[in-house]
């Protein structure tokens, strides 16, 4: 196969709605500044345009690697980001009463965030390898540690937003795989008699934050606080929005996480109706693609691998706007090539280089 | 490449899968447009409203107050500057050793000082806290002086009301106060800020809409951590309208010194359109204690003061009016022909009927009298052998003819209305049977009949034009600070009575006779050349029977309460009066001297009076050349 082929089949639509999101990312990430900052290249701003350099580079290079490459090194790729993590938990910086980041010297990185992706690709590894048309439950005892140990971990940092989302893109990966139905409604009874013994271990923030979600106008000065303001940023917007940099909930810091949990908020004040509708507009194209790439491939490995990136980006997305609207409990996920966060953007961007990767070399596998 | 998992059932079934998770997310992806649209185009208005709100602070700057004029326009209410140091806690620079300072150059106590800071540690950037407050000019300078050392201290100027008058006309003008949360809440009360002043009594009270003007605004924008974002933008307050009053300064000063140390009231009207010429009520309190912030004590002293000052008794104190009523009497008679002015009617010391005796005031009485001679010696029983006569509901109605039982709806809130007694109303209130014997003691002005001071001003001013029932007044205009008539109050006519004219003659003669009269009962009152009438009344506030009455030996509370109410000249009246003189030591004579020293000043200032030239001798004004009085 030749490199001009793979230009050839690059899927440019959804190459460019990434760069259009992402370009109305840093529009959005201006606009949300408070009025009396003015030192723009120590602003988020200045990073994020680095941050999106330095995932673009990621970008290109996972492109150029077959992405079946990437799952035979999938273990030893689960294995490193597994020793991060454990790493992160023993001596990770503190930060929001969380320990979640590595420090490399300007930047810091979080390995959770990159578990995603090496989950993704062990799983993938896993099922190629497995070759069986159904699975039962005893089958599945790899797949379930190689999910439960990372979610576990992560909800111990605490970061419940990201644990939620490695747990669940497993379960679609496994769905997908072919778990049986018998052995899928055992697995929910289990679930559902596991839920209680987890709201036990779940720390007492993290239970108000499902609590107010319940009833946030009971506390609209503690955590609801965060739903209420948000749900007003949103509101406030009304049709066609208060305009750039004058989304007053953001640029006077009623909003809290403005730039990273509550950007979607920070930008449909300014933006208004219209605005949000073309968002989600763009990311419904975007996933309508990685959709359309999933639904195409002819091989397993690609159709796993590639229905984990699809869903990383769609739950994000998803949930990310769910969250700033009312509609799900506050939890930490970001609104892909939005939210403030380098970790999170090398993620999701990689997320699409995979998608990116599997519609290039479509044809490959086919003839070959 | 070939493996099992291009086998198209393996996928087809994935495939399968994959449609269906796609299907719950197109769910989802509705259910957020729907929220969505739910936030921002349904609810938009109100979010935006909220957000507005966040972000957005309101300082309100008070509206001086509008003033309050006498008729001639000279300010008698107006407000004057206080003068409070503040401080701006995010401006200081070292607030601890600024404290010190301030501390050492007023005599405050450091720890007084750091405790009012302290208490508002939290304050946002853009508010301020008052350290010390009416600052003296003395005080003032001291801190302008050391303006420099102080940073984030300054000068607060808060406009409070200034009493020119002190005491005088206390209850007629009012005083203000803080506007309270259940006030607040009031609808009539909409256009006013918390720590707003409002009127609370009197003409503050009655007029608070037009003196209160329009607030102030101070909006800053500031962020979630209260600090200022932006500009502030300042709207400035527009003061109050003034308040023009039918009040003449002289009478009323005038009035005020001769009731200082009494306890009673004084009205002064003219007759002719209700115009309010003077109003007192006595004891009186300086209202700039309720502006300047009452300290408990004062507010006990004047609480507990068993005199009232608080109460405009010219309008709030009801009571018998003893023999004033007696024109309401000898109407009824006259109107029922019962009687003539002029036929003579038997009047004894004493009146049975059945067993009960009704005494005569003046036991020497005993001729046959006419109604000239019933009013200038204010003959009881005269009186009775009319009542007896008559069913007390035409006692009634001629009172209410002439305004009695009523409030007359003079411009000054929480009037009372009197009682006039019916057999039904009197069942109704007291739960008690009517006797006839009831009848005789109201036609006197006793028993369930009572009036207040006002009631009796409008009914005689009635008597004195013959005929024209005129609501009493006191406010005439009222004109916005930059000169515009906001309102211009004219007399009102409440009823036109028909009275025939020989009766309000004849009753106007034999009030002549009671000042003019040889033996009329306010003789004292006697003004040279003018025809000054009027009427006496004792009206008896206990039921305890002195054996003989002397004010000297009956405690003060136990005194009975002196009346004169009268108007002159007879022909063409230019003013009337009220005197009441609560449990006084001397009887309606007295007051009849009080009443008299009022029309005299006023006739002066007409030019239709001057006093004689015994007393302008006495007169120390050197100004005037002295041939001016030889010409008379």
């Amino acid at each position: 196969m030749k490199l001009s082929d793979n230009i050839k089949n690059f899927d440019f639509i959804l190459f460019f709605t990434v760069i259009i999101i992402a370009f109305l990312g840093i529009v959005n990430l201006l606009g949300s500044l408070s009025l009396n900052h003015h030192e723009l290249l120590n602003s988020y701003v200045m990073k994020q345009i680095i941050w999106f350099g330095i995932s673009f580079f990621v970008m290109f290079a996972i492109i150029s690697i077959d992405y079946n490459t990437l799952i035979d090194i999938a273990y030893y790729i689960y294995g490193i980001v597994l020793i991060l993590i454990i790493i992160v938990l023993i001596k990770g910086k503190i930060s929001h009463g969380a320990s979640r980041w590595i420090s490399l010297g300007l930047f810091t990185i979080q390995p959770s965030e990159l578990m995603k992706i090496a989950l993704i690709l062990a799983l993938a590894k896993y099922f190629t390898n497995a070759k069986k048309k159904y699975y039962k439950l005893t089958d599945l005892m790899i797949p379930f540690l190689i999910i439960i140990i990372p979610v576990l971990l992560i909800a111990k940092e605490p970061d419940l937003g990201t644990s939620l989302i490695v747990f669940f893109v497993g379960c679609i990966i496994v769905y997908l795989a072919g778990i049986k139905r018998v052995s899928m409604a055992i697995a929910l009874f289990f679930v559902m008699v596991v839920l209680p013994v987890i709201w036990g271990h779940l720390k007492t923030y993290q239970k108000s934050r499902i609590l107010i979600f319940l009833h946030p106008a009971k506390a609209s000065l503690g955590a609801g606080y965060n739903i209420i303001q948000s749900e007003i940023a949103v509101g406030a917007g009304r049709i066609l929005g208060d305009g750039f940099r004058r989304g007053s909930q953001s640029v006077l810091n009623f909003l809290p996480a403005k730039q990273t949990d509550f950007i979607f908020s920070t930008y449909a004040q300014q933006f208004g109706f219209i605005g949000s509708i073309i968002l989600i507009g763009l990311y419904f194209i975007l996933i309508i693609r990685g959709f359309k790439i999933v639904y195409n491939t002819k091989r397993l490995p690609a159709f796993l691998l590639g229905s984990g990136a699809l869903f990383i980006i769609t739950l994000h997305t998803v949930i990310n706007i769910a969250m700033a609207i009312g509609l799900l409990p506050v939890v930490g996920v970001p609104l892909p090539f939005f939210s403030y966060g380098g970790t999170s953007l090398i993620v999701d961007i990689s997320a699409v280089a995979i998608l990116l990767n599997i519609s290039m070399r479509r044809y490959k596998y086919q003839s070959g | 490449m070939s493996s099992a998992f291009n086998e198209n059932g393996i996928f087809n079934n994935q495939k399968k899968r994959l449609n269906f998770i796609a299907l719950i997310f197109s769910v989802i992806c509705l259910l957020i447009i729907a929220r969505i649209f739910f936030l921002q185009v349904i609810n938009g208005n109100y979010y935006y409203y909220l957000a507005k709100n966040n972000a957005t602070r309101i300082m309100y700057l008070p509206a001086p107050r509008g003033y309050i004029l006498s008729n001639a326009g000279k300010i008698m209410v107006d407000n004057e500057s206080s003068f409070n140091i503040a401080v701006t806690i995010a401006h200081a620079k070292s607030l601890k050793r600024e404290l010190h300072l301030i501390a050492s150059m007023f005599h405050k106590k450091y720890s007084r000082l750091y405790k009012i800071v302290k208490k508002e540690e939290f304050i946002p950037d853009y508010d301020s806290i008052v350290l010390i407050r009416n600052l003296s000019i003395k005080n003032l300078s001291i801190f302008e002086v050391n303006k420099l050392y102080l940073p984030g201290f300054f000068i607060e100027k808060i406009p409070i009301r200034h009493y020119k008058y002190g005491d005088m006309g206390a209850q007629i003008f009012g005083y203000v106060g803080l506007v309270s949360s259940e006030q607040l809440k009031e609808k009539k009360y909409s256009y006013v800020n918390p720590s707003d002043i409002i009127g609370e009594t009197g003409l503050e009270y009655y007029y608070q809409k037009y003196l209160h003007g329009k607030d102030g605004e101070k909006r800053v924008v500031v962020n979630s951590f209260g600090k200022t974002e932006g500009k502030v933008v300042v709207e400035q307050p527009k003061m109050g309208d003034n308040i023009y009053t039918t009040l003449n300064l002289t009478l009323e000063k005038l009035a005020y010194k001769l009731m200082k140390n009494k306890e009673g009231a004084v009205i002064a009207m003219n007759p002719n359109n209700g115009k309010i010429l003077a109003m007192v009520s006595t004891p009186s309190f300086n209202p700039v204690y309720f502006s300047k912030g009452i300290s408990t004590k004062e507010w006990d002293k004047i609480i507990n003061n068993d005199e009232h000052p608080l109460q405009n008794k010219a309008i709030q104190n009801s009571m018998a009016p003893g023999s004033t009523f007696k024109i309401v009497g000898a109407l009824a008679g006259l109107e029922t022909h019962l009687i003539t002015p002029d036929k003579k009617i038997f009047a004894g010391p004493t009146f049975k009927l059945g067993d009960a005796v009704f005494y005569n005031w003046n036991p020497n009485q005993d001729s046959k009298i006419n109604l000239y001679t019933a009013l200038e010696e204010s003959v009881d029983t005269y009186f009775y052998s009319i009542a007896v006569r008559l069913h007390i509901s035409q006692i009634a109605y001629y009172a209410h003819l002439l305004g009695f039982g009523k409030k007359t709806g003079v411009d000054l809130p929480a009037e009372n209305p009197g009682f006039i007694p019916t057999r039904k109303l009197v069942y109704k209130v007291y739960h008690r049977r009517w006797y006839k014997g009831s009848t005789l003691s109201s036609i006197i002005g006793q028993s369930y009949v009572s009036v207040t001071p006002i009631q009796l001003i409008e009914a005689y001013s009635a008597i004195a034009n013959g005929g024209y029932l005129y609501r009493p007044y006191i406010v005439s205009r009222i004109v916005s600070s930059s000169g515009r008539i906001v309102k211009q109050i004219k007399s009102r006519l409440i009823r036109r009575i028909k009275l025939k004219r020989s009766y309000v003659k004849a009753i106007k003669k034999g009030l002549y006779e009671v000042v003019n009269g040889k033996n009329g009962t306010a003789t004292n009152g006697r003004i040279r050349g003018i025809s000054f009438c009027g009427k006496t009344g004792t009206a008896q506030i206990i039921s305890k029977t002195y054996s003989i009455y002397d004010a000297k030996y009956i405690p003060r509370k136990d005194r009975d309460n002196a009346w004169f109410v009268g108007f002159a000249p007879m022909n063409h009246p230019k003013i009337a009066v009220v005197i009441l003189e609560m449990h006084a030591k001397f009887l309606g004579a007295h007051a009849a001297v009080v009443a008299k020293k009022i029309v005299e000043k006023y006739l002066e200032q007409k030019g239709m009076w001057k006093p004689s030239l015994k007393k302008r001798k006495n007169n120390k004004n050197k100004n005037l050349p002295s041939f001016i009085y030889t010409s008379f």
